[in-house]
């Protein structure tokens, strides 16, 4: 790994502190895509 | 083609990105490139019928990955360097109507969540030194699509505004020893005029020095140099305090109020930031009335000076007068 300063997140996999699902895809041009996905949890379910 | 030109005389790269010139712009709402692709709809962006949050490179981006040598090569005195970088669209939520105000502070958080992932992400590319998170919304900021997104910037230097700040708070280190950031969020406490909310651990104020009339800046109180150094209550606490400073902006002049979102925080460069860099999102809405504007003109653009003709103390109390109305008809406890 570089010696680059990210802090605690160190480059690495960011401490979760929710079970979000994460989904890399290809785009036909080449480009990318991510899905971030909250598992287990909906808006409908969770009064804020 | 994605290139960068010097400019000497103020010291900054100058990012030129032609292609841009043909993005979408304003399409109608049935025809939006952001929304979910539709079974027998137009291919979006995003080939699912739903979504929570996504991320993608743009279209169009003002700097990209694998980009040549540029063909105009400049001079010793102006030199030119590939446009190198990562530009990323965040979709908050697949609902083409919703703002960052009306969504639930899980959803703010969940996103919170996803900027922190990419900070971390984008910052560990070689070639990256600033991760600039950001979102311009409202058509007053000159936005293209209306749907709730925010952008990525993931340059390949320290662009000027951060890095002028971050010059100024490691020279006030160097004297004083301390944050310049916590020095100035503890004389806004103290003070309490300028304060407009506060969490348990983010606290939102319009600066004493505001270039804006509703600008305001949100600190986190903890010296946490980015958005990934901020543990669960914190981004939690950061989620509260945006969404009330939020809906306070939407009930200020009874509309959605336009603004540019910025987040500043640490370089990605590998050097040393601690107690210099301190993670804080700082919101411009360009509004000084419902229906006048602040525009960049000849002293803001030219000479780099800005004028105002409110203070902060005014547009401070009228932002938490706001704030507290705004709270108190979704039935929330003020912080």
């Amino acid at each position: 790994m570089s010696a680059k300063n990210l802090g605690a997140a160190g480059g690495e996999k960011i401490p979760r502190h929710l079970e979000m699902v994460k989904e890399r895809e290809p785009k036909e041009d080449g480009r990318y895509i991510i899905f971030y996905t909250c598992e287990g949890e909906t808006e409908e379910e969770v009064e804020d | 083609m994605n290139q960068l030109r010097w400019d000497p005389t103020l010291r900054e790269w100058v990012a030129y990105a032609t292609h841009r010139q043909d993005r979408t712009f304003l399409p109608p709402a049935e025809y939006c490139p952001l929304d979910p692709t539709k079974p027998g709809g137009f291919p979006t962006e995003v080939p699912r019928e739903h979504y929570d949050i996504v991320v993608f490179e743009n279209k169009f981006p003002s700097l990209a990955r694998d980009v040549p040598e540029p063909d105009e090569k400049g001079t010793a005195l102006t030199p030119t360097a590939p446009g190198l970088g990562v530009c990323e669209v965040v979709l908050y939520s697949d609902d083409h109507d919703a703002t960052l105000a009306g969504m639930s502070e899980r959803r703010i958080r969940n996103l919170i969540e996803v900027w922190a992932d990419r900070f971390a992400e984008l910052g560990a590319r070689e070639e990256v030194r600033y991760v600039f998170i950001f979102e311009n919304k409202g058509e007053a900021i000159g936005v293209t699509l209306h749907h709730p997104h925010g952008q990525i910037y993931a340059y390949p230097f320290v662009p000027p505004r951060p890095k002028k700040e971050l010059e100024a708070a490691r020279e006030y280190k160097t004297h004083s020893g301390g944050c310049l950031h916590c020095d100035l969020l503890s004389q806004e406490h103290e003070d309490g005029r300028r304060m407009v909310a506060k969490g348990e651990h983010f606290s939102a104020f319009i600066p004493f020095y505001a270039h804006f009339p509703f600008e305001a800046h949100v600190y986190s109180r903890r010296c946490a140099p980015s958005i990934a150094d901020l543990d669960a209550a914190e981004r939690w606490d950061l989620a509260r305090v945006l969404k009330r400073l939020l809906i306070g902006y939407d009930a200020l002049f009874g509309f959605s109020l336009p603004y540019m979102m910025v987040m500043h925080q640490s370089p990605t460069d590998g050097e040393d930031y601690e107690g210099v860099a301190h993670f804080h999102v700082e919101f411009y809405p360009p509004n000084r009335t419902a229906d006048k504007l602040k525009y960049l003109a000849g002293s803001e653009t030219g000479a780099g000076a800005f004028v105002m003709d409110v203070l902060p103390e005014q547009t401070a109390h009228t932002l938490r007068e706001a704030i507290e109305s705004a709270a108190d008809e979704a039935g929330d406890a003020a912080p």
